[in-house]
């Protein structure tokens, strides 16, 4: 392996760091030159990034690209890094996002070397979440990623941004705290059971996984929602979702993006990573609860969305009910649940990351966000209509796009674990349609009621550029789903093995009798 | 291990706080905007609730953590 490929991780995740690092020396005045090397340094991370699916080997499901240097040596701290099947393509979504948010930041003005300071410190917490194979760096990158955030709301945001900035930070912290209790929890049982005191994960995974390390049930239950309400929040499930609408509604355009395509996702990512296959007895035990949560968080989501007057509250309750459909596939326990679900986190951030750019187009132009402030769109700004059109299918659901492969693979393997489950799921599907199309329809077609918006310029040549790369995505992932999926099976089938083994191995400590199969 | 080994003294104040904060979240979504400032209750009372969470730890200083 040469020196670029053993260090890729690395690379990818502290690229954006450097570069912060570098705008520093910058003269704020300097406005083009700095929002022109912030682009550049994160087209340069996407390209580093790129290099991570193109040696991918797909057949391989352990971590790869893996990179164990010592860090606090004497509490068993490792610098740990490495990614598989599930985290490549959220690493390649986080890395194609952002010089998308770049490019959608050149209406800000006010103290923009700060605010691309921020927003590359961003990127690397949030690639070093997928990457980190050790539960305190985890946690570190976690924690990192709240900071340049808060900023990005509480001083390039909306009216209450201060507001929804404080909420976001609290709410996600009043989780990390019960998660880093668990944490800790987890290296001094793990080593007083093996000898080792570590947080890496792959061995505390294998010492659950192989029954070296055996939770009682009850820690087991206490370790299993410490885990799960920092997850939770994150996500958001129902009914931890309320810092969400604030959050978008007051965050800045790329903010939003950003929020909506990559750091829900973190959420997902870590019931997937950490609940699963740590804790599966108790994973499988609470599937039920959780899928009538994410079944909530599907209806509630999709019914609040449809009368929301602000577009931006719109597509923030619609990633509410998109996200509980990705906690259902989770929970369902089955390949194509858990493909489906890993599928959509890319499709919502791309989707989602598309609609809160277009929703940023027209509010550059009016200053508002207001459905009733528009209508006839169509007649001025023709291109957006269309590309509004194809996002607003894209989110929908609809054949030949992507958002149809995840949902279909989603309620496919529900339906396979509960009849009932999936047929209620499948009523967002339906509402989904109704809340997008009845918003396309009052934005885009009709009469131009307000003169101002029969003025309105359609899309610049840098907002095609930051709209088309998506909606290529979309039609990709929609028709060539295989080119996304083939790289997950190993990583998925892996998972689900040591989900079910270390069930198997629970069963086993609790009754030496049982075979483990226990009947959901 | 079990909980009765865990000190759970040790980490009660964190987690007073983040089941009061949990609470607020949970609770949150079903009050009506004109009553939101009775959560403000519930998180000042859970606050309260956490400082007295710290009375144990001062009758046992050090011994958090395994020494850690």
């Amino acid at each position: 392996m040469d020196v670029i490929t053993s260090n890729i991780l690395s690379i990818v995740t502290f690229t954006p760091a450097v570069g912060a690092l570098l705008l520093l020396f910058y003269n704020r005045d300097h406005v083009r030159s700095i929002r022109a090397f912030s682009l550049i340094i994160t087209i340069l991370t996407f390209v580093f990034s790129l290099h991570l699916i193109a040696s991918f080997d797909s057949r391989n499901p352990d971590f790869q690209f893996a990179v164990k240097v010592p860090w606090i040596p004497s509490l068993g701290i490792d610098y740990s890094m490495g990614i598989d099947g599930i985290s490549v393509f959220l690493i390649l979504l986080t890395t194609l996002l952002t010089p998308l948010a770049v490019l959608a930041s050149w209406s800000i003005h006010d103290r923009l070397k700060e605010y691309f300071i921020f927003m590359l410190l961003l990127e690397t917490g949030m690639i070093g979440v997928f990457c980190s194979l050790d539960l305190f760096l985890f946690y570190v990158f976690w924690e990192i990623m709240l900071v340049p955030m808060y900023f990005l709301i509480g001083v390039w945001g909306g009216e209450r941004r201060i507001y929804a900035a404080i909420k976001f930070v609290l709410y996600t912290m009043i989780g990390s705290v019960l998660m880093l209790v668990a944490i800790i929890a987890l290296y001094f049982m793990h080593g007083d059971a093996t000898g080792m005191f570590t947080f890496s994960y792959p061995q505390i995974q294998s010492s659950i996984g192989s029954g070296r390390m055996v939770l009682s049930p009850t820690i087991e239950l206490w370790l299993f929602i410490a885990f799960f309400l920092a997850f939770a929040v994150k996500v958001p499930l129902f009914p931890f979702h309320t810092w969400l609408p604030d959050a978008h509604v007051e965050a800045p355009t790329a903010g939003s993006v950003l929020l909506a395509a990559v750091l829900l996702k973190m959420g997902t990512y870590g019931l997937v990573r950490f609940n699963l296959p740590l804790f599966p007895h108790i994973s499988h035990l609470f599937a039920p609860l959780i899928s009538m949560l994410a079944i909530v968080g599907i209806i509630y989501g999709a019914l609040v969305a449809m009368v929301q007057p602000d577009m931006k509250k719109l597509v923030a309750y619609s990633s509410v009910s998109h996200l509980g459909f990705v906690v259902l596939g989770i929970f369902s326990f089955t390949t194509q649940g858990m493909e489906g679900a890993i599928y959509q986190m890319l499709n919502h951030g791309v989707s989602t990351g598309a609609l809160f750019l277009l929703v940023g187009v027209i509010y550059d132009r009016r200053h508002t966000r207001l459905i009733e402030e528009f209508g006839g769109l169509a007649n001025s700004m023709p291109l957006y209509a269309a590309f509004f059109l194809i996002v607003t299918l894209s989110s929908i659901g609809l054949p030949g796009l992507n958002g149809f492969v995840g949902e279909f693979l989603i309620l496919l393997g529900t339906f396979s674990a509960s009849h009932a489950r999936a047929a209620v799921a499948a009523l967002g599907v339906i509402l989904s349609a109704v809340y997008m199309l009845w918003m396309y329809q009052r934005v885009i077609w009709g009469e131009i009621r307000d003169p101002r918006n029969g003025s309105l310029s359609d899309l610049a040549g840098r907002e095609r550029v930051m709209l088309i790369p998506l909606l290529i995505l979309m039609l990709w992932m929609g028709v060539y789903s295989n080119h996304f999926l083939r790289p997950m099976d190993a990583s998925v089938a892996k998972l689900m093995n040591q989900s079910q083994s270390g069930r198997v191995e629970y069963a086993k400590t609790a009754d030496p009798n049982s075979s483990g199969a226990t009947p959901r | 291990m079990n909980l009765a080994t865990i000190n759970i003294s040790a980490i009660l104040p964190a987690l007073v706080l983040s089941i009061f904060g949990i609470a607020v979240m949970v609770v949150e979504p079903f009050v009506g905007p004109s009553k939101k400032s009775a959560l403000a209750w519930l998180a000042l009372a859970g606050t309260i609730a956490a400082m007295f969470a710290l009375v144990p730890m001062a009758s046992n200083r050090g011994q958090w953590y395994s020494n850690l």
